[in-house]
């Protein structure tokens, strides 16, 4: 059954968000395979699934799921954004320098950077992706050899504090502080960014690729937004 | 004007252990087990037992700072003594050296009997996620939780029967394609906080002020170590 027209789109588009929320792996990737099909606006499939997934984490504090629910929402949600960007080619913005992006020193989890960063090349961000357990200095190299805006640093435990405010510190000795945005993802709160120096933090990976997003843009000084 | 303890029920054996070898007679209040996974609701509970204590010189708190639970927490009237550890785990190895150079070694997940046995852990995760969505789906999701992972280390605390536990644990190993291991714990840390001397290992908070981060983050002087990064330009 294909999807015929505004309603219908807004009637699948809903079902979309319910059936992510209800972790429902074959609805949601069929619904967004027709959609994108029929020419379903895919940032706006995207911004569905990201609906769901809130209800999933809803359902988490409330003790209906569990962690492995989350998790296996998760792999829906990357599955979704793999089938928007397989299908719709989308090519990154090359005109605009890429989001430096890694897991701290002393620190190995990447499930958040990987969807966040997922969500980015969605929107057609370029990401310099350093991996897990980078140390310092090397953010502040990728930042000088890119010229990058925006560093995101991740981090799940808090030892990560530590070699964040480091980053941050080294970025200060060497001249480029006041030239990025450090945006800081995972286990963190507005305590967190105080510690650490950075000028950003975000646990919500949707929320988190839309700040670079606006970083990107103002950075750029251009009326036309950045990316996608 | 005494001394009491307010200890996390997931290391309850730890905890009574190093009561009973020191020789401690301070009262234990314990905070139920479970809520790891929601640090926001286990800093509530924590100050709201500690809202209860009164007459108490010092409130030693059995606990590490797991996803910033102990952030904002007060007693009006106690001082709080604090491990400056970044979890539970590093209490139960000894010391925060001792954690720090087992993860350099190589990406490790630990384990304890009071996690196996009152928390939301690996392991029940995996069979709950194998019963509601199959063994393949169950695998790939646990690849996911635990990528970069290589390590499941189980540690021996002496606080209980170590051997009846790793059945499970090396199962689980395998199936994951992680390598298992045992290790000693060591009750150290925890006799420290009990007898003292509370000194850098240690966070002491004046009655009225409010943990803050400042207090329980370790200064790794000796940095991280530096390696090749590769990155992927994408």
């Amino acid at each position: 059954m294909g999807i015929i027209n505004n309603v219908e789109e807004f009637k699948a588009r809903r079902f979309l968000t319910h059936a992510m929320g209800k972790l429902d792996e074959d609805t949601v990737l069929n619904l967004v395979k027709q959609g994108l099909e029929q020419g379903v606006d895919s940032l706006e499939m995207i911004n569905d699934a990201r609906a769901g997934m809130e209800k999933v984490g809803e359902l988490y504090d409330e003790g209906k799921y569990f962690l492995c629910d989350l998790m296996v929402g998760a792999e829906i949600f990357t599955d979704v954004i793999n089938l928007v960007l397989k299908s719709t080619n989308i090519e990154p913005v090359s005109i605009f320098p890429p989001i430096v992006f890694g897991t701290v020193g002393g620190d190995i989890h990447d499930i958040g950077k990987n969807i966040m960063i997922s969500v980015l090349k969605s929107k057609g961000c370029r990401v310099y992706d350093l991996g897990v357990d980078v140390p310092d200095a090397a953010f502040v190299e990728a930042i000088k050899k890119t010229g990058s805006p925006v560093l995101c640093l991740s981090g799940l435990i808090t030892t990560a504090y530590e070699s964040m405010k480091k980053i941050v510190d080294l970025l200060e000795k060497e001249g480029l502080r006041s030239k990025v945005s450090v945006v800081i993802g995972g286990l963190v709160n507005e305590a967190v960014k105080n510690y650490t120096g950075a000028d950003y933090w975000v646990t919500d990976c949707a929320k988190g690729s839309d700040l670079c997003f606006r970083i990107i843009h103002d950075h750029s000084g251009k009326q036309e937004i950045a990316c996608l | 004007m005494g001394t009491i303890i307010v200890a996390c029920q997931t290391i309850r054996d730890e905890v009574n252990l190093a009561i009973a070898e020191t020789g401690v007679n301070y009262p234990v209040l314990w905070i139920e087990y479970g809520l790891h996974n929601f640090p926001d609701r286990l800093g509530h509970k924590i100050q709201e037992e500690i809202n209860k204590i009164e007459n108490v010189k010092t409130i030693l708190l059995a606990f590490g700072n797991c996803g910033n639970s102990l952030l904002g927490i007060k007693s009006p009237q106690a001082q709080l003594i604090i491990p400056r550890v970044d979890d539970c785990i590093t209490l139960l190895l000894g010391s925060y050296e001792r954690r720090q150079n087992l993860y350099k070694e190589i990406g490790t997940y630990f384990l304890t009997k009071g996690w196996l046995e009152n928390e939301q852990n690996l392991l029940s995760e995996y069979e709950r996620c194998v019963k509601g969505y199959g063994k393949d789906k169950a695998l790939r999701v646990m690849k996911m939780m635990l990528n970069n992972y290589h390590r499941l280390m189980v540690i021996d605390t002496q606080a209980y029967q170590f051997e009846g536990i790793l059945i499970k644990t090396k199962g689980f190993a395998d199936a994951l394609g992680l390598s298992h291991e045992k290790i000693d714990g060591s009750l150290r840390f925890l006799k420290k906080l009990l007898l003292g001397p509370w000194d850098e290992e240690f966070a002491i908070i004046p009655p009225g002020q409010e943990v803050m981060l400042e207090h329980l983050i370790i200064n790794n002087d000796e940095g991280l170590m530096q390696k090749p990064c590769v990155p992927s330009y994408s």
